[in-house]
């Protein structure tokens, strides 16, 4: 088909920035392998494995993080029997990569600005042990239904939901660590939903970026001094990325830190210094690239971020 | 969801604890680390009780708190099936363990015609291989399957 070709071409500004280019583009064309999050609040991670792997199910642990396995000759995982016990729950690979980096411990009190449809909040939520408090805020009245659903189902007992413009969510207390997973222009998306491909444009990269950095600016006044804020997309939009990241470390100066990912065994890029003649913040070279040729995933990118006072 | 959660009173509490003793026999300390809240009169929210929540709860408009963990109906509480499969673990009575032709019947919303002589009549517990499965009605000799359709799977795997 011409179509998908054509929409590809799309991404040919990123040529100079990802590596093996050629590899990249192949690989938008193929199907996502399918992954699944072990939700250890219903059951243990060796009671999921055994029910799988006894009912003739074939999987395959991530490597890089035990509660995440590829399932094999499964096209529908909604439909498996531990979905319908909540104890598994489908969410792409990198996916998986923005809760692990916020430094959580049972008892913290936890804000996801952007939740829906609740992947990362309920991995929040097993993180803490379905302990503390989660405000999982999402301005999407539709899509809080399928946050409702999913964390539901996943036994999460510590969560409540808000409705908020996060841009305004209101400021009556700090929060121990907050996820900014953005709205965004979706590219590494493309392998699942090829029509994110459609719609790109620059006047979408510069409205989301404008919507981004907002929200940030937002998550870090709530977030306690020394807390963490994780800003993540699945784009690989600079104007999204790197310089929603620099605007908010040259407006907030002294009072942010960007900081290096603590994570192994998962491929990625380091975020850009320089783009479009454009000068950023050597720091921001600790931002992490995850391109789906990598690690054969979606795409994410991910940057980690400490009030300092 | 209508209206704002509402903390139940004590009164209130206690009937709920003693309603899942008495029909299914989890014991009352199970529920001591959450709090209630009602919406309506008719709807009860389970929520792990934090001393972290923000302003006790009061300062943030919630459009849902926890964990539903149950209605009121024509026949009285009405246990759901998400809360079943977190707290059903727990049940000593009213409990029933299906077969896996009986358990991909329930799954799919579907009743199954079979007397259980250990089951009194009214909301009984499902379980496959012990684990909880959901919420069934028992009556007649009938076990009708009260998964909510979004959660049916006819095509199981």
């Amino acid at each position: 088909m011409a179509e998908p070709r054509l929409q590809l071409e799309r991404l040919r500004r990123y040529e100079a920035i990802i590596p093996a280019f050629r590899d990249f583009l192949r690989c938008l064309t193929r199907p996502l392998p399918k992954t699944v999050r072990i939700n250890t609040l219903k059951a243990s991670l060796e009671d999921v494995l055994a029910s799988l792997e006894e009912r003739g199910i074939s999987f395959e642990s991530l490597g890089w993080y035990e509660h995440g396995i590829k399932l094999y000759g499964v096209d529908r995982p909604g439909n498996l029997l531990e979905y319908f016990l909540g104890f598994i729950h489908p969410q792409e690979e990198v996916s998986m990569i923005p809760p692990l980096l916020m430094e959580l411990e049972p008892g913290q009190l936890v804000l996801d600005l952007c939740a829906a449809p609740g992947s990362k909040a309920t991995q929040i939520a097993q993180l803490l042990a379905n302990t503390g408090h989660i405000v999982a805020n999402d301005v999407s009245a539709e899509r809080l239904k399928l946050l409702r659903d999913n964390y539901e189902r996943l036994g999460v007992l510590n969560m409540g939901i808000t409705a908020y413009d996060g841009r305004k969510f209101p400021l009556v207390c700090h929060f121990d660590a907050v996820l900014v997973d953005a709205p965004c222009s979706c590219e590494g998306v493309a392998r699942k939903d090829p029509s994110v491909l459609r719609s790109l444009s620059p006047r979408l990269y510069w409205r989301m970026h404008r919507l981004q950095r907002a929200l940030l600016l937002r998550a870090i006044e709530l977030v306690k001094p020394g807390g963490v804020v994780i800003y993540s997309t699945c784009t690989f939009a600079p104007e999204e990325n790197e310089l929603v990241v620099d605007y908010v470390l040259k407006r907030l100066g002294n009072s942010l830190e960007i900081e290096p990912l603590e994570l192994e065994g998962i491929k990625y890029e380091p975020g850009l210094t320089e783009w479009a003649d454009r000068e950023l913040e050597p720091d921001l070279a600790y931002c992490a690239r995850f391109y789906p040729h990598l690690n054969d995933t979606g795409g994410l990118f991910v940057a980690k971020l400490r009030r300092k006072r | 969801m209508s209206a704002r959660p509402r903390p139940l009173k004590k009164t209130e509490r206690q009937e709920i604890v003693a309603w899942w003793a008495n029909r299914f026999g989890v014991p009352r300390e199970i529920f001591e680390p959450y709090d209630f809240f009602s919406t309506g009169k008719r709807t009860i929210w389970a929520l792990r009780r934090s001393e972290k929540a923000p302003g006790g709860l009061k300062e943030l408009k919630y459009e849902a708190l926890g964990m539903v963990i149950m209605r009121k109906g024509k026949l009285g509480w009405k246990p759901t099936t998400n809360a079943i499969q977190v707290f059903g673990r727990h049940a000593k009575k009213n409990v029933v363990e299906l077969n896996e032709a009986q358990m991909r019947a329930f799954v799919a919303g579907e009743a199954i015609k079979e007397a259980f002589p250990d089951l009194e009549e009214g909301y009984v517990i499902t379980c496959y291989k012990g684990v909880p499965l959901g919420c069934g009605l028992y009556k007649r000799g009938v076990l009708r399957s009260q998964v909510p359709k979004v959660r049916r799977r006819i095509e199981l795997i």
